[in-house]
């Protein structure tokens, strides 16, 4: 059995990662070139391992089970899963919330809110009004400054459509695959950064907008209500990864970024407005939005 | 109304005129409506809730009877969140 190691560095976290499935192992690098930097040299605080036995792919954290898989392509979100959960364990430097975010003009927007709230659907939505990619779900806040920096994961999407116009997908590449659901096959696919869209280590921003979207199906128009900014950190405690470790900050710091911040509630039922609302918050582009883009994202919706 | 207190290990936000709390004991949050937030403010000078209560009425020229009402409820909710003593 030949084995292949790497080790990486994802925030401050160092990690190191062995597999005897070459295939996985270089999809992974490809897949996570943005999140995943080269170990810098540091030792890996966890080391994870993905071996195949007859019929799986196991997946062990310091030697322990974590999880299984029949096929490669739910490993590679699976194994980040892994990761991601370190993270909240391990850095008490970054408070991580559950969010969206997208720059523009060298500011924030954040979309926190639970999973089916809307979010990701947005952050795809944004990508084409000319809004930098910072995260799908993982909002990282630096302590020391209270600023957001990326985490710019691959976005994993429902069906193959294509999701953001032809100038957006100049910055993304997307693997397509198909994963099997009871007795059918879905069709998936991961959009990842490319270089061009990958952020400096370091780079961070300041939030200006924070933006609580809520989809609802039986609605028809978009619209927004402000929040005043009390409510905004209450609802921002309530979308922490890791808020049980900052029993005295973490109020401190979701009080900070609401002071910073416009703050409002997003009532979701169509994304073009949804889209545009935002938009007229954070500034105008000059990118025209071809409407078939955006109904492509929203007719699927079951987005993660 | 029997004489409460604040707890005095929940920390507490004031984020414009509204305040939230969070209580380490349960780790949860609590979020505070102007009215109320007026009212934990008062905690901090007023010693009872009838002077709570002649403290708003007096400040904020409101009528003594829907003010007496806010009170009662906003400590009944306060206690049963366990954010008082």
């Amino acid at each position: 059995m030949s084995l292949s190691t790497a080790r990486f560095e994802v925030l401050s976290f160092p990690f190191e990662l062995t597999t005897d499935d070459r295939k996985f192992f270089d999809e992974f690098l490809e897949l996570n070139s943005a999140l995943a930097l080269p170990g810098n040299g540091k030792l890996p605080q966890v080391q994870y391992s993905v071996i195949k036995n007859t019929k799986y792919f196991c997946i062990r954290e310091n030697g322990k089970f974590r999880n299984r898989w029949a096929h490669r392509w739910p490993l590679y979100l699976s194994v980040m899963m892994c990761v991601r959960d370190s993270l909240y364990l391990h850095l008490k430097e970054y408070l991580f919330l559950h969010a969206g975010a997208l720059a523009k003009n060298n500011k924030a927007v954040l979309l926190p809110g639970p999973s089916e709230s809307g979010k990701s659907t947005l952050t795809l939505g944004l990508l084409n009004y000319g809004y930098q990619y910072l995260t799908d779900e993982v909002v990282v806040i630096d302590l020391s400054d209270v600023r957001v920096l990326p985490f710019q994961r691959p976005i994993y999407i429902y069906g193959w459509q294509s999701v953001v116009s032809a100038e957006v997908e100049k910055y993304f590449k997307f693997y397509r695959f198909k994963e099997r659901y009871g007795n059918t096959m879905q069709p998936w696919q991961y959009a990842v950064p490319k270089q061009e869209a990958v952020l400096p280590k370091n780079t961070s921003f300041e939030v200006g907008w924070i933006v609580f979207p809520t989809y609802n199906e039986t609605q028809k128009d978009s619209y927004l209500k402000p929040m005043s900014r009390a409510e905004a950190a209450f609802n921002l405690m309530q979308n922490g990864w890791n808020m049980q470790h900052f029993n005295d900050c973490g109020l401190k710091v979701c009080s900070e970024l609401v002071k910073k911040a416009d703050c409002y509630q997003l009532m979701m039922g169509d994304l073009k407005e949804a889209c545009e609302l935002i938009e007229g918050l954070t500034g105008n582009s000059p990118v025209s939005v071809k409407s078939e883009v955006l109904e492509s994202i929203w007719r699927r919706k079951a987005l993660l | 109304m029997q004489s409460l207190k604040k707890r005095t290990d929940l920390l507490v936000e004031e984020i414009e005129d509204e305040v939230v709390i969070y209580d380490p004991r349960t780790h949860r949050v609590h979020h505070l409506n102007p009215m109320a937030s007026i009212i934990w403010e008062l905690f901090d000078v007023s010693v009872s809730p009838q002077e709570i209560v002649k403290e708003i009425v007096d400040s904020l020229n409101a009528e003594s009877q829907k003010v007496e009402k806010d009170v009662q409820e906003t400590l009944k909710h306060l206690q049963e969140k366990g954010l008082l003593e």
